[in-house]
């Protein structure tokens, strides 16, 4: 299948020349389709000095169907279901927005805005969105004790 | 898995979408089953399920090589002859209280039906198991995609043959999954049913995208020639979907937003939403760029392109060379008729490096059994 080969490039790119703060592994070797992502919290936001593992998998479409990402580590943002799936709610990865040129480091790269930047107008937890919204200073504390708590690098 | 015991009033089906991409199974106990007497119970699912946690049992414990301390109860024997121990054992296997080792194989139950792969995991770690335990079964080298041989020979050497046979319908039931590239969609309870149902709902493949493009807008697209101009700055040209180099001279087929790629990338994107893959504008949406006067699939006689490196020589039979990755076969009746109206060059240019269907990377990630599976059942089909 042809998607093998794109992932095998992109898999390669990413990990000779890795954007800001990510690490790409593959959860196990023998599957191209889930990768293990390390994302290091981005600076000036409530996340900084945390590391989060997210799960990307690739379906067997792709580049015809977008990735999925979701956080393995617990974290507190509009964007990502507070659940035991983490899933994170991306614009580019809706079915009708994705583009096939998109790439799994500009994926990447986006979700690490996100974490700088929410979005709480696309918001999947809307609780947190009207939080970061109307108690900014709230939402910032218990993003930074969530992120000391479970995201935290030993 | 076919576990057929008609004597018991059991039966098992499997359903598959007409596309494949979905199918599920279900169980139907027929009849009542009887009160407890004597602890036997004619349920067949019990007993094989029973032996099948023995095996793994047994199987993960690689040093203890003892033969399990419990009756294996054939198929379709369950008027057990040592009934007081069976029915001790049965006592927490009851109704749908399947062992745990079995859930965990069996158990689609997850609700998260966008990562499949989560069950390859323990799967291939039984299979590795299996590998350990019956070493000379499964490390002969696949010769043929026999895989009947292979489960036979499983068969013939499990020490016992109940083992053999369940066994060979795990693998099976593995190359099964792995074919369809689903795993674990057997569901064991009306809930998991219910959910899988729903699931597959929530999974309908246009689900919020843009509709796709008519085939006939695709086939009409023209077509060009990679020309200098098409390149970057560094003298390089990528198609954006499978994000191969293409090389001067390669024909690719071009949008009315001029974003160009190899017919049979874009092919695929189209045929599922009508979007340029770079700008997402639609084919069907300008159509002024497209010269109505011109029949369908004369694009290199309107856009000639002149590629001085390699000048062209008329080869009218000679077919388009495979430029993707992503070709299907189902194309053959459009590259016989475009190639009626089409040159290609000889030139050197043009050649494209020889694909394998995977890329020895990915060959390379996959190693051991559970490589051989994969490769063997999971995504090398195109």
């Amino acid at each position: 299948m042809g998607s093998q080969k794109r992932i095998a490039k992109e898999l390669s790119e990413l990990t000779a020349s890795p954007p800001d703060g990510i690490t790409v592994t593959l959860l196990d070797e023998a599957n191209l389709y889930e990768w293990k992502v390390l994302m290091e919290g981005p600076e000036g936001s409530p996340y900084q000095g945390g590391i989060f593992q997210i799960r990307l998998v690739l379906p067997t479409e792709y580049p015809f169907k977008p990735p999925t990402v979701s956080f393995a580590t617990k974290i507190y943002h509009p964007n990502v279901t507070n659940d035991d799936k983490g899933s994170m709610c991306l614009g580019m990865l809706r079915p009708d927005e994705w583009k096939p040129s998109s790439k799994i480091g500009a994926v990447l790269e986006f979700a690490r805005q996100l974490l700088a930047e929410p979005m709480p107008d696309d918001a999947i937890e809307g609780r947190i969105a009207e939080q970061y919204k109307n108690d900014n200073k709230r939402y910032d504390e218990i993003a930074r004790e969530w992120t000391r708590k479970h995201a935290n690098k030993t | 898995m076919d576990f057929s015991f008609p004597g018991h009033g059991y039966s098992s089906h499997t359903y598959r979408s007409p596309d494949g991409r979905f199918s599920f199974s279900s169980a139907t106990y027929r009849g009542s089953f009887p009160p407890r007497q004597g602890g036997a119970y004619s349920n067949p699912m019990v007993s094989m399920l029973q032996t099948l946690q023995t095996i793994l049992t047994d199987i993960s414990n690689p040093h203890d090589h003892q033969p399990p301390d419990h009756h294996v109860q054939p198929h379709g024997q369950s008027s057990s002859t040592s009934p007081r121990q069976h029915s001790s054992e049965q006592e927490d296997l009851r109704h749908d209280e399947f062992p745990d080792v079995f859930r965990h194989l069996s158990g689609r139950g997850g609700p998260s039906p966008v990562a499949p792969m989560g069950q390859m995991e323990s799967l291939a770690e039984y299979v590795s198991r299996l590998h350990r335990r019956y070493p000379r079964v499964l490390s002969r080298p696949p010769i043929d995609h026999d895989i009947d041989s292979l489960l036979d020979s499983v068969r013939r050497t499990a020490e016992f043959p109940n083992h053999g046979l369940i066994l060979s319908a795990l693998l099976r039931d593995i190359a099964e999954m792995q074919n369809h590239g689903r795993f674990g969609d057997a569901v064991y309870s009306r809930e998991a049913l219910d959910e899988v149902i729903a699931q597959l709902g929530q999974q309908d493949e246009q689900r919020g995208g843009p509709p796709p493009a008519s085939p006939t807008a695709i086939q009409s697209l023209p077509t060009k020639k990679i020309d200098v101009h098409m390149m970057d700055s560094d003298g390089k040209a990528e198609c954006a979907i499978c994000k191969d180099q293409a090389e001067l001279g390669t024909e690719v087929t071009v949008l009315p937003c001029e974003h160009w790629f190899h017919f049979d990338c874009i092919e695929v994107w189209l045929s599922r939403h009508d979007t340029c893959p770079n700008c997402r504008q639609s084919i069907g949406s300008a159509r002024s760029f497209t010269n109505s006067t011109r029949s369908p699939g004369e694009g290199t006689r309107d856009h000639p392109i002149s590629v001085p490196a390699s000048p062209e020589q008329p080869s009218p039979e000679r077919r388009r060379r495979r430029s993707s990755p992503f070709s299907r076969s189902s194309l053959s009746s459009r590259s016989g008729r475009r190639s009626l109206s089409r040159t290609t060059t000889n030139s050197p240019t043009q050649e494209t490096a020889p694909r394998s269907r995977r890329s020895s990377r990915s060959e390379g990630l996959r190693g051991g059994i559970t490589g051989w599976v994969w490769s063997r059942f999971g995504g090398s089909s195109s």
